[in-house]
C-alpha cells in the first residue's frame, strides 16, 4: 500500500488529532481545571480585591458573568481581622488584634439581611461597621459568599451547585474544556495578562529566537554528525577518544554553568565580544551566543549519531557486504550512512521545535527578546494564556514533523516500512 | 567493574555521606549565618572555599545543598521509575485497552517539549521542590514506561514465564518474581538520567527565577552568583564551587549508570 493510501493517511490523521486532542486535556487540567489551585488567584498574587478576581475570572473563562457591582459593600469600622469559620457562608467571626470577638451567624440569611445585621454590630468598644448592598436586585439571595466578599481573596470553583457564588455564574468544566479546545483549534489564543494578543506576540519575537538557534542547531549538527563518523570509523583514535570524554563532561556540568562560564570569560574579562546580543542586534553581538549554542548542543547530537551509527556499522548485512568484498567506501556509502539519514532525519525533524525553545537560558543571559524570553516572563506572572498557546502550537508542530520524519525515515531504511508497504520489494 | 566505574562509586558514597551529614546538621548547618564585614572574600584560611555577597561560607551552602540535590534528585527519579515501570509491566502484560489508553498518554505527554513541560507545572504549582518533583515525575515517566513495555513483551513470550503460568504461578508472582528483576538494568540507567535531568533542570529554573528562594541549592548558588555579575569583579569561587559539585555529583551518577547498563545480559 502506497504511503498516500486514503486508509493510512486517515489512521495517521486520526492519530494526530487525538494526540493533540490529549496534549489540550492535559494543559487543561495542569493548568485551568482549579486541580492545582485557582489559576486567577495565581496570577492575581497575595490577596486581590474580589473586583479583579472576579473580572479576570470571566476573563478566562471560569464565569460566564459576574456583577461586580453587588459586591462592593462598603464596609468601614475598626482595624477587625476578619476570619472566617465553620465552612464558607456559614457564620462570620469578628476579631481584632486581642483575639476573638463575636460572631454572625450567616446561614439562613439574606445578603440584604446579612448586611442589615453587620450594619448593626457593635464591638464592645464601641465601633461601627457599615455595610451597604448596592444593587437591591440582589437582596433576596442568600448570604452565603459574603465572606468571600470581605476577605476579597476567595471564590469558591464550586461547579456542582451550579453557581460559585450568588453574584456570579460559573461556566461549568466541560463548557470551558470545549470552549478552549475549540479556540486552540481555529488558532485563536487570545490575549495575555497585559492585554496583548498572543499570536502577535509569538510571530513577532519568533525571527529573533531563530536568528539564534538556526546557525547554532546547523554548526552543532554538522560537527556531531563529523565527530560522530569519525569516532565510529576508528573508535579507538584519538579524536574518538577525546570526543566521548568531552561530550561526559559537557552533558554532566549544568548548561547555565557553561554559559556564565564562556560569557564571563569571554566577553566580561577579555572583552573579544559585546555582554548583550540584542543591543543592538548584529552578527558579531550573536556570534558568542551561537558559539555557546554549538558547545552545548554539539555534544547529545554526537552520542545520538554515534549509537546510531554504530548499530548500523555492526548489523549483519553490513558484516555480510563486507564479507563479499565489497570496498569499503561503498560498504559506508550503501549499508551504513543510507539507513543511518532516515534515523537522522527523524531526529532533525523532531528537534525542530526544540529548537525555539532551547535557547531559554541563552536569550535570558544575553538579553535577546526572543520566545525563551516570552515563556519564562509568562511563567513568572502565571500567565496562563501564553504557556497554553506556545504548549499546544510545539506539541502540534511536533507532532506533524514526527508523522513526516517517519514517512520520509521509511524512503531511506525499508526495514522501517510497514509489512504491507514493503511487501514484494525486500 | 571498569577503574572510571570504581571511581564513579567512590565518589557518589561520598556525596551521600556528605548529604546524610548535612540533613543531620554535622556539616552546613551555619549556611544561613552572614557577615557583612567578610563579604565576597576570596578562598583562604578562614574560608576556604570563600564567602557570597553576604558573608556566608561558600562551602557550608556547598554542603547543605548537597543534601537538596540528593533529596531532589533521589525522590524525582525515584517516582518517575517507579510509576513508569509500574505502567511498563501494567501495559505490557495486557494488551488491550489499559495498553492503548497509556501509549495514548505517554504519546501527549512526550509530545510537549520538557522545558515547556516544567514551566507550565511550575506555573501550576508555584515555585518549590515539590513543584520540579512532580514536573519530573509527569514527564520522565514515560521514557521509562516505553523500555519496560516492550522488554516486559519479550520476555512474556519466553518458555519459563510460560512455563511458570502453565504450572499454576499467580500473574502477581511472575511479573514480581521473573519480569521485575530482569528490569533493573533499564531501571537504573533511567534512574542516572533522570537524576542528572533533575538537578540540572533545578539549576536552569533557580536561573531563570523559578525555585523557591529560600531553598539553599547549586542552581541558587549559581543564580546568586550570575545576579552578583561574580565573574566580572573576578569572583570565580562561588559559580565554580556549585558548578563542580553538581557536575562531579553528575559525573559518578552518568558513568555509573552507564557501566550498569553495559552489564546487561
Amino acid at each position: 500500500m502506497p504511503w498516500f493510501a486514503p486508509a493510512r493517511l486517515g489512521s495517521r490523521a486520526l492519530q494526530l488529532v487525538a494526540q493533540a486532542l490529549g496534549v489540550v486535556l492535559l494543559l487543561f487540567l495542569i493548568l485551568e481545571s482549579g486541580l492545582a489551585g485557582d489559576p486567577a488567584e495565581r496570577a492575581l498574587g497575595d490577596r486581590p480585591s474580589l473586583q479583579r478576581l472576579g473580572a479576570l475570572r470571566v476573563e478566562l473563562g471560569f464565569l460566564r458573568s459576574f456583577r461586580e457591582e453587588a459586591v462592593d459593600l462598603q464596609l468601614e469600622g475598626p482595624r477587625a481581622r476578619w476570619e472566617a469559620r465553620g465552612g464558607s457562608g456559614k457564620s462570620l467571626v469578628l476579631s481584632d488584634h486581642t483575639g476573638e470577638r463575636a460572631r454572625l451567624a450567616l446561614r439562613g440569611l439574606t445578603l440584604e439581611a446579612a448586611c442589615a445585621a453587620l450594619e448593626a454590630f457593635r464591638f464592645e468598644s464601641g465601633h461601627q461597621l457599615q455595610a451597604r448592598l448596592r444593587d437591591p436586585a440582589l437582596a433576596a439571595l442568600p448570604a452565603s459568599g459574603l465572606l468571600d466578599a470581605l476577605h476579597g481573596t476567595r471564590l469558591a470553583l464550586d461547579t456542582r451547585r451550579g453557581t460559585a457564588a450568588p453574584w456570579a455564574e460559573a461556566r461549568p468544566g466541560w463548557a470551558r474544556f470545549l470552549h478552549q479546545t475549540g479556540e486552540l483549534l481555529r488558532f485563536d489564543f487570545g490575549r495575555s495578562l497585559d492585554g496583548q494578543p498572543i499570536g502577535r506576540e509569538l510571530s513577532s519575537r519568533v525571527g529573533r529566537s531563530l536568528a539564534l538557534a538556526v546557525p547554532g542547531f546547523v554548526f552543532s549538527t554538522l560537527l556531531a554528525v563529523l565527530l560522530a563518523l569519525q569516532s565510529v570509523r576508528h573508535p579507538y583514535g584519538r579524536i574518538a577518544r577525546l570526543s566521548r570524554r568531552a561530550s561526559l563532561l559537557v552533558l554532566a556540568v549544568s548548561g547555565v554553568s557553561w554559559i556564565l562560564l564562556w560569557r564571563g570569560l569571554l566577553a566580561s574579562q577579555l572583552g573579544w565580544f559585546p555582554l548583550l546580543a540584542w543591543d543592538p542586534p548584529g552578527v558579531l553581538a550573536l556570534l558568542l551566543p551561537v558559539l555557546i549554542w554549538v558547545f552545548l548542543a554539539t555534544w547529545p547530537d554526537f552520542e545520538l549519531y554515534r549509537r546510531v551509527l554504530e548499530d548500523s556499522a555492526r548489523a549483519p548485512h553490513v558484516l555480510g557486504a563486507r564479507a563479499r568484498g565489497l570496498p569499503d567506501a561503498s560498504v559506508w556509502r550503501r549499508h551504513v550512512l543510507r539507513p543511518a539519514a532516515g534515523l537522522w532525519i527523524t531526529q532533525l525533524a523532531l528537534a525542530l521545535p526544540f529548537l525555539v525553545l532551547g535557547s531559554v537560558l541563552l536569550e535570558q543571559v544575553f538579553v535577546v527578546p526572543g520566545l525563551g524570553d516570552y515563556l519564562v516572563s509568562a511563567a513568572r506572572n502565571a500567565d496562563a494564556a501564553v504557556l497554553r498557546a506556545t504548549t499546544f502550537l510545539f506539541a502540534l508542530l511536533y507532532l506533524v514533523l514526527q508523522a513526516l520524519g517517519d514517512w520520509s525515515a521509511a524512503r531511506f531504511d525499508p526495514r522501517l516500512r510497514a509489512p504491507e508497504d514493503s511487501g514484494g520489494r525486500a | 567493574m571498569s577503574r572510571s566505574a570504581r571511581v564513579a562509586r567512590a565518589a557518589l558514597i561520598g556525596y551521600l555521606v556528605l548529604a546524610a551529614a548535612a540533613a543531620v546538621g554535622l556539616v552546613g548547618a551555619d549556611w544561613r549565618t552572614g557577615n557583612a564585614e567578610v563579604e565576597h572574600l576570596a578562598p583562604g584560611a578562614s574560608a576556604w572555599l570563600g564567602t557570597d555577597h553576604l558573608g556566608r561560607d561558600v562551602a557550608a551552602m556547598t554542603a547543605r545543598a548537597t543534601w537538596t540535590a540528593v533529596l531532589l534528585g533521589g525522590a524525582a527519579a525515584a517516582g518517575a521509575v517507579l510509576l513508569g515501570t509500574m505502567l511498563g509491566l501494567l501495559a505490557g502484560w495486557r494488551a488491550g485497552g489499559w495498553d492503548r489508553f497509556i501509549l495514548w498518554c505517554s504519546a501527549s505527554i512526550s509530545s510537549i517539549p520538557g522545558i515547556l513541560w516544567i514551566l507550565v507545572v511550575a506555573t501550576a504549582l508555584g515555585p518549590s521542590l515539590s513543584t520540579l518533583i512532580v514536573a519530573v515525575i509527569l514527564v520522565g515517566w514515560v521514557g521509562v514506561y516505553r523500555l519496560v513495555r516492550s522488554e516486559a513483551r519479550r520476555l512474556r513470550a519466553h518458555g519459563y514465564v510460560e512455563a511458570s503460568l502453565a504450572a499454576g504461578a499467580p500473574t502477581r508472582r511472575v511479573i514480581l518474581q521473573q519480569l521485575l528483576p530482569q528490569m533493573t538494568a533499564i531501571m537504573s540507567v533511567q534512574f542516572g538520567l533522570l537524576f542528572v535531568g533533575t538537578i540540572q533542570a533545578e539549576a536552569a529554573l533557580s536561573f531563570l527565577g523559578l525555585m523557591a528562594a529560600d531553598v539553599p541549592s547549586w542552581g541558587r548558588m549559581i543564580a546568586e552568583a550570575w545576579s552578583w555579575d561574580d565573574l566580572g569583579h573576578g569572583r570565580w569561587w562561588r559559580l565554580t564551587a556549585a558548578s563542580l559539585a553538581l557536575g562531579g555529583l553528575a559525573l559518578a551518577v552518568l558513568t555509573l549508570s552507564r557501566s550498569t547498563g553495559s552489564r546487561r545480559p
